[in-house]
């Protein structure tokens, strides 16, 4: 029976997975030397991206990543039954994911999402440039077609603008945050009202402070910014640092 | 305007709850789509409809249309009605004197309603709906799986890390 892998732990650690897994299938452990896989049976391929198994996929992580480190992999790995999960991922990258449990033994994944209304967005960006006030009264009341030019110059501005306050957001973030964090992973935002979005690998001894370095960063945005904060959970943003290179710098 | 409205101080307290677990599915796309450990030669995955998701959502294209519609929703801003802009600075107040009656379309609303439209029916409750919608796209999955796998070489190079086989 296909075997669908959700993420590598530590052997002998007497985690119980969760009964429920991608396609209601039952979890269980595949143990080779230190190292253990989290696998269910996969009995229908390929497996489906949808909201139930991908729910199920995060679900499972989550119930591990309480009290021990869990390298996640990716959503929808099939391997072709559970000797190969022992063999090819297991026993093959033994020494790799072995050093990659030790680099992030300590460490949970924090992640931090600004977001804002469109509109809010906008009107804020309206009010810091007067140019962009002063091209958006001069187009108003004004028809379409004749104004066509300038309406593609201010929208372009405003994108840029909005761009502006994406990367200023970030950094400010980053430099809240990044004190309390051993990593940073910036990633663009997902969707048009994210201004920032990103990930702090931070050791679980540190958690309440991060958590209060997040709280003192809310309390000083603009009450328009909501601030989405998640965690902990496995190093999804991380495990791809190379070992020995930079995840030694902070380990 | 040497003030920058989005991120001045507001005195409002703080309150930020951290979320022990992805809430929702948008989180959870985020996390597991295509970030983590990979063994590519077995990912076998359907990527029906979440594929599109994350290229419409993923690129804000710089292209006329989107300035356009950018243009569009400034121009409809209400900006006199500011409910949850305190704070802003007090020039922009008198700029807008009537008109502008619309609510705000965001300006690239279409993505957000992509998201919804993928996702209302494909909840639990309608699993055998989904499934049916998805059945017939099952033959084009492992295209998509490759052409979803060109377009991302960080995948690549992390396989290559993992020192998994070829």
């Amino acid at each position: 029976m296909d075997a669908y892998v959700y993420g590598v732990i530590a052997a002998g650690a007497g985690v119980r997975p969760p009964d429920e897994g991608v396609d209601d299938q039952r979890v269980e452990l595949v143990e080779h030397g230190e190292l253990a896989a989290l696998v269910s049976d996969a009995p229908r391929l390929p497996v489906k991206a949808n909201r139930r198994n991908l729910m199920a996929h995060s679900r499972v992580l989550q119930s591990v990543i309480g009290g021990r480190c869990v390298l996640p992999m990716r959503f929808g790995v099939v391997m072709p039954d559970r000797a190969a999960v022992a063999e090819e991922l297991l026993e093959q990258n033994a020494d790799w994911l072995a050093s990659q449990l030790r680099v992030f033994e300590t460490y949970v994944e924090l992640d931090v999402r600004a977001l804002c209304r469109e509109d809010d967005l906008l009107r804020a960006v309206v009010a810091e440039r007067p140019q962009l006030a002063e091209l958006r009264e001069s187009l108003r009341g004004r028809p379409g077609p004749a104004t066509h030019y300038e309406r593609i110059r201010l929208g372009e501005l405003v994108a840029s603008a909005v761009a502006e306050k994406r990367e200023e957001l970030t950094e400010r973030t980053v430099e809240a945050l990044g004190p309390f964090a051993a990593a940073t992973k910036r990633s663009d935002p997902t969707h048009e009202e994210m201004l920032a979005n990103l990930a702090f690998l931070v050791d679980r001894g540190r958690l309440p402070e991060f958590d209060a370095a997040v709280d003192a960063l809310d309390s000083e945005l603009d009450e328009a910014i909501r601030l989405h904060y998640i965690g902990p959970l496995p190093p999804h943003n991380f495990v791809d640092v190379e070992a020995g290179t930079e995840a030694q710098a902070w380990a | 305007m040497a003030t920058t409205a989005l991120t001045s101080r507001n005195g409002t307290g703080g309150g930020v709850v951290r979320t022990p677990n992805p809430s929702g599915l948008a989180d959870v796309i985020d996390l597991i789509l295509d970030k983590g450990l990979v063994i590519d030669i077995y990912v076998r995955v359907s990527l029906v409809g979440i594929e599109l998701l994350t290229i419409d959502a993923r690129i804000v294209v710089a292209s006329v249309d989107t300035y356009l519609r950018f243009a569009e929703a400034v121009n409809r801003l209400d900006l006199e009605s500011n409910r949850d802009q305190k704070n802003l600075p007090e020039m922009i107040d008198g700029l807008e004197e009537g008109g502008a009656e619309k609510k705000t379309k965001g300006a690239l609303e279409g993505a957000k309603d992509t998201f919804s439209d993928l996702f209302s029916s494909d909840d639990d409750d309608d699993e055998d709906e989904d499934d049916d919608r998805q059945e017939g796209e099952d033959d084009d999955g492992d295209d998509r799986k490759r052409r979803r796998r060109r377009r991302q070489p960080a995948n690549r190079r992390r396989r290559e890390r993992a020192g998994s086989r070829e």
